[in-house]
């Protein structure tokens, strides 16, 4: 059976559970679904850095996992692990937070140096009032490469999220035309 | 105390050379060539090693280790097994494990092959007669050996030459039959660059026909691949035969084909393999397992043999990012996205 990842990235309070909440499966130790020995290991394994996790049974032979990860150096050794079969790379910073924005400088060049994945940066809490103004956003965004999707979502909205799930994994999809 | 070696084994010539290594660390050695001896011997006295070879028994080499471990006077002594290919050694910390030599056989084929002007003999298998009438086509094609062998079909006889050489023989029921070869040996044909080469149709008739000595050089097919990826060393010359390695791997051959090759068998655990199936790449088997030259060999031959296949389909979607997935899976996991 084939696993592919995604991860989930960003400050405290970004929005992360909620974003994996949307499209998971139920957690998968309870599921009656069986999860295979290796699965299960490697979930295991990455369940202990990551807050949360996500899974979601695409047909037989295909399963997908979410990860959502604090970006926090100490559990540096786990990366390597849980970035193998990872597709894509979703980072969540809080649109009413300068610092949780802040961040997702930090975070996207953390990831790039580790593994090249097509990524989204997603401002959460978009249904709030005190948003910060785009222009802010984007001088505050400064380092993330222009190529780099930044959207505004509702972390709570299952479109919302699905929507940046896509723009990610489409990114693959489009350069296999040129 | 001077320490005493045990050798439980038939080959004398290996049992020669062990001597005089064991001589060279002050082991005194004793020499046997059946399990019984043995059994009788390590009763009776202790030993420091004992070595288990091919001997005189049908008894498998791990199970006479089990025994003559179990029925030796303490202190237990370490027991080193000489592993020959299908040899199934079960780990434990009393037993270690080596490679049986070939040197020494191979250094007196070798020889045995010189002729009286001191130069290579030309290797007549065959009866002449059925050599020079075997092929009837000139129609010879320039080829690479892999090439060649990879779209061999089943029953088929063929001629190879280069180099002013010639090798003839044909293929039947999962065997090779060499009848005619003056290169050094007939596995030497992997080592060229290119051949010239030709096929034709063996039917059963002709074959039945054949009036075959008992020298005809005769072999499974897939063993006989796999002996002559051996004579390369050259890890990058081994993967040239594959045309991308950076391609989903697979498994077609059933288990039961995987667990009949011992070169598969002793390389690969076979249920990893095939668990393995169209989610891993050549290349990264190879990486897993640091481009272990017989590992090479067994996952190069098993392409040449078809046991394995290469996904049409390139698995690194784009050279942008770093994700390696099948077209085909990343469609799937859009389209169960879109309609979540
Ligand atoms: N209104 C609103 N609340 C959100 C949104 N995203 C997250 N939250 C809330 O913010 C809090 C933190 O979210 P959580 O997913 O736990 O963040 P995490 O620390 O990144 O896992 C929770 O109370 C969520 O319900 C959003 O887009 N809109
Ligand atoms: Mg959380």
């Amino acid at each position: 059976m084939a696993v592919f990842k995604i991860i989930i990235t960003g400050s405290f309070n970004a929005g992360k559970t909620e974003f994996i909440k949307q499209i998971s499966e139920i957690a998968p130790i309870t599921t009656d679904k069986p999860v295979s020995e290796k699965e299960m290991r490697d979930i295991k394994a990455l369940t202990t850095v990551a807050m949360d996790f996500g899974r979601l049974t695409v047909d037989n032979d295909l399963v997908l996992h979410i990860y959502a990860t604090p970006g926090q150096e100490r559990f540096n050794f786990i990366y390597p692990i849980l970035l193998k079969n990872a597709i894509a790379l979703i980072i969540l910073g809080d649109i009413t937070d300068r610092e949780s924005i802040k961040e997702i400088n930090k975070y996207y060049h953390d990831f790039y140096k580790l593994k090249k994945l097509p990524a989204v940066v997603a401002l959460t809490k978009i249904d709030k009032p005190e948003k910060l103004s785009d222009d802010e956003i984007n001088s505050l965004l400064s380092e993330v490469p222009n190529y780099v999707p930044i959207i505004k979502i509702n972390a709570t909205d299952k479109e919302d999220v699905k929507k940046t799930l896509l723009f990610a994994l489409e990114q693959l999809e489009e350069e296999q035309i040129v | 105390m001077e320490k005493t070696a045990l050798f439980v084994m038939d080959d004398e010539l290996l049992v020669n050379i062990l001597k005089l290594i064991f001589k060279e660390i002050d082991y005194e050695v004793q020499y046997v060539k059946t399990p019984k001896e043995a059994i009788e011997k390590v009763t009776k006295q202790v030993f420091y090693i004992v070595v288990i070879g091919k001997n005189e028994s049908t008894i498998v080499k791990s199970r006479l280790a089990d025994i003559i471990y179990e029925k030796a006077l303490k202190p237990k002594p370490h027991i080193i097994v000489v592993r020959e290919p299908g040899d199934m050694i079960y780990k434990a910390d009393y037993i270690t494990t080596i490679k049986h030599p070939t040197f020494h056989q191979e250094l007196l084929k070798s020889i045995s092959l010189i002729d009286e002007n001191k130069k290579i003999k030309q290797i007549l298998y065959g009866n002449k007669q059925i050599v020079d009438n075997f092929i009837k086509s000139d129609e010879f094609s320039h080829t690479t050996p892999s090439e060649f062998f990879k779209n061999m079909k089943g029953n088929q006889k063929f001629e190879i030459r280069a180099d002013n050489k010639r090798m003839i023989g044909f293929v039947m029921s999962g065997e090779i039959y060499v009848l005619f070869s003056d290169f050094q040996d007939p596995y030497g044909t992997f080592t060229l660059d290119s051949i010239e080469a030709v096929k034709e149709d063996l039917k059963i008739p002709e074959f039945l026909s054949l009036q075959l000595g008992s020298n005809v050089f005769k072999m499974d097919f897939k063993e006989f691949i796999y002996k002559s990826l051996e004579r390369i060393y050259d890890k990058d010359k081994l993967l040239s035969f594959v045309p991308s390695i950076d391609k989903t791997i697979e498994v077609k051959a059933p288990s039961y084909i995987l667990e009949q090759c011992g070169f598969i068998k002793n390389n690969f655990d076979i249920k990893w393999l095939e668990s393995k199936s169209e989610d891993i790449t050549f290349e990264e088997i190879l990486k897993e397992n640091r481009y272990d030259l017989n590992k090479v060999r067994a996952l190069v031959a098993m392409y040449i043999l078809g046991i394995i296949e290469l996904s049409k389909e390139s698995s690194t979607v784009n050279t942008q990012f770093d994700v390696k997935i099948k077209k085909s899976f990343l469609k799937k996991i859009i389209d169960k996205i879109r309609g979540l």
